[in-house]
């Protein structure tokens, strides 16, 4: 397992985003309009959780018909708990959510 | 148009991530039918291609090879002015005006002297020439990151810079500072050296990490 450094804000909201229904498989595109984030800063911190092995992902059939399948992603178990402390400490920070860059 | 446009970005970003990192080209790309509008599509992804900047210039192997590059370029530049200094010398065998011979005659240097002087000036152009196409041949190794090969090159260019520096002091008794000769194995000695040593040093920190 790689060294967890302290998770960036950007971070936490996807850790957050990703927490809210942590049995539910996301997609990159779905994240990016929810948190608000734009993929070129969402997708490394996708590929960083993964490298971790805080992140599982598959690829799912698309529900529109005619579209490639989708890359989904979803906590792991190393993740969820790595999530809900990351988060937690987060909340518990004097200055707010994350401080460092992850 | 637009919509093509955020595919080909795509596509790009696909080219640019590392080995390691290709099949998020995928996952990236997957994602565009599902963009509502192309304005959306278009910075969608060209924030896929921010990120597939970001994770080219952060990987190793990347910053491995843009150091040797940096290390043979400079050689390169090295070995052009070797090249010119011998093209120098042939200009002087053909009857150029040579300015280090007035100033040995100038000094009052004895004839023996400027006979060993004169009769050197071909072995010195050999010189510079051999090292000029060593040190090319050296950046090339570089470029290839034949490292074994371009140690082998370095340590002749080191025995061919001793010999002309060797002959040179036999005639010519003047030290100051390092012969141009090494130069360019000075400089590839420690930039080398400093990239191997920041390399072994990733290394360990990703065994230690992983």
């Amino acid at each position: 397992m790689m060294r967890q450094r302290k998770p960036s804000r950007q971070t936490i909201a996807v850790l957050e985003a990703l927490l809210a229904s942590p049995a539910d498989w996301r997609y990159g595109y779905d994240l990016t309009k929810q948190i608000g984030l734009q993929s070129g800063t969402l997708y490394p911190v996708l590929m960083r959780l993964a490298e971790q092995g805080s992140l599982e992902s598959e690829w799912r059939a698309s529900d529109r018909p005619g579209t490639p399948a989708r890359h989904a992603y979803r906590l792991t178990p190393t993740g969820l708990a790595f999530a809900r402390a990351s988060v937690q400490a987060a909340a518990e920070a004097p200055h707010g959510r994350g401080a460092a860059p992850a | 148009m637009m919509r093509r446009l955020a595919f080909t970005l795509c596509a790009v970003a696909g080219r640019l991530l590392p080995a390691a990192r290709k099949p998020w080209a995928d996952a990236m790309s997957a994602e565009l039918p599902h963009v509502e509008s192309d304005r959306a599509a278009l910075a969608y992804a060209a924030g896929c291609l921010v990120a597939a900047i970001r994770a080219r210039v952060r990987d190793f192997d990347t910053r491995f090879s843009a150091g040797l590059w940096s290390i043979a370029v400079i050689t390169s530049l090295f070995a052009m002015i070797q090249l010119a200094c011998a093209a120098r010398g042939i200009d002087v065998l053909l009857g150029a005006r040579d300015g280090m011979r007035e100033a040995l005659l100038k000094d009052g240097a004895s004839p023996a002297l400027m006979v060993s002087y004169d009769a050197a000036r071909p072995i010195v152009i050999g010189s510079f020439t051999l090292l000029g196409c060593m040190h090319l041949v050296a950046a090339w190794f570089l470029s290839r990151a034949q490292l074994h090969r371009f140690f082998i090159m370095w340590c002749a260019a080191l025995l061919v810079a001793s010999t002309a520096v060797i002959i040179q002091l036999s005639i010519v008794w003047s030290v100051v500072g390092v012969p141009s000769e090494f130069h360019a194995l000075l400089v590839q000695a420690v930039a080398l050296s400093a990239l191997l040593a920041w390399s072994r040093g990733r290394h360990q920190y990703s065994g230690r990490t992983a």
